[in-house]
């Protein structure tokens, strides 16, 4: 699984505290998602896919296998 | 203030013990014998104990002071991605250094028993100065670890970190964890059972040929060890199977 998470951050000008809060988890957790190093839940994807406002496979880009 | 004048009072005590000792060990062998008696100086431990004892104490307090720095810093600066990185290396360094430093503690105070229990011809007031130092330390060490687990609470106010004083703090601490946190403990955890599994057949195997080579026998240890690793392997399966 890849990630535009870190992508995204810069996009929106968040640094990894500021989403963290956001998201409701620690900076941690997004510091894991972004080297990916870890698969976030579901209800962590889509308040993620809240704050950017786009659609969950637009951040987190499966390839074909692994669907 | 106050933190640069405990810095001061640990300093000089440090500075005291630390200077007491190493006068101790290079004086004249005269006066040596004469505050610690004949018997004393021919025995090892005394410096075992030194060493062991300034170590545990250097490294207690350096677990204190990175603690306290993490108050310090977080409490001046705004939170960052790079001041909650520092926080956690910090952090855990202090916890390592506490953990080390309660482990030579308790080597310390292990030394001062076997010391007590070896020497035929005890000098009193010096065993007496050991057990009390060992004691001493030993109760830091704790304190410490203590010390280094209730920062949290100050660090993350919005967390609902437990309080250390909480009688079910492990469970409350884990609970508090989100999913990235957690899945960083499980992959810790898991690492360090492994190797703890493979650590206690290589002290088994080694208390073998302590065995063999001494022929002293180390069954007890041997036992005890054995158990150690079944209980820990049963209780992995045990959690497990409740979870099926």
């Amino acid at each position: 699984m890849k990630t535009r998470l870190k992508e995204l951050r810069a996009r929106d000008g968040l640094n990894q505290t500021e989403l963290a809060k956001r998201a409701k988890v620690s900076r941690q957790t997004i510091s894991l998602i972004e080297r990916e190093d870890y698969m976030p839940s579901l209800l962590i994807a889509l308040r993620l896919s809240k704050i950017f406002n786009e659609p969950i496979e637009s951040i987190f880009i499966f390839e074909e296998g692994e669907l | 203030m106050k933190s640069v004048m405990s810095r001061m009072i640990v300093s000089a005590l440090f500075g005291f013990i630390f200077g007491g000792l190493i006068i101790l060990l290079f004086m004249n062998d005269t006066v040596k014998e004469y505050i610690l008696g004949a018997r004393l100086i021919e025995d090892y431990f005394i410096y075992i104990f030194s060493i062991t004892w300034i170590l545990g104490l250097i490294t207690t307090v350096n677990g204190m002071l990175k603690s306290k720095s993490i108050l310090n810093r977080s409490s001046r600066e705004k939170i960052s991605d790079e001041l909650d990185e520092w926080v956690n290396r910090t952090y855990y360094s202090a916890q390592d250094n506490a953990t080390i430093g309660l482990l030579l503690g308790l080597l310390t105070m292990f030394v001062t028993v076997t010391g007590v229990v070896m020497t035929e011809d005890q000098n009193t007031f010096l065993l007496l100065g050991m057990i009390i130092l060992a004691a001493l330390l030993l109760f830091f060490t704790v304190y410490v670890t203590f010390y280094n687990a209730g920062i949290l609470p100050k660090i993350y106010p919005e967390r609902n970190i437990p309080s250390i004083n909480d009688k079910d703090y492990s469970k409350k601490i884990f609970q508090v964890s989100d999913e990235g946190e957690r899945h960083l403990i499980l992959k810790g955890l898991y690492k360090s059972n492994q190797s703890t599994q493979v650590n206690i057949i290589l002290g088994v195997l080694i208390l073998m040929f302590v065995s063999i080579a001494t022929e002293t026998n180390q069954l007890l240890a041997i036992t005890i060890m054995l158990a150690i690793f079944g209980l820990n392997s049963l209780s992995y399966t045990s959690a497990l199977k409740k979870e099926v």
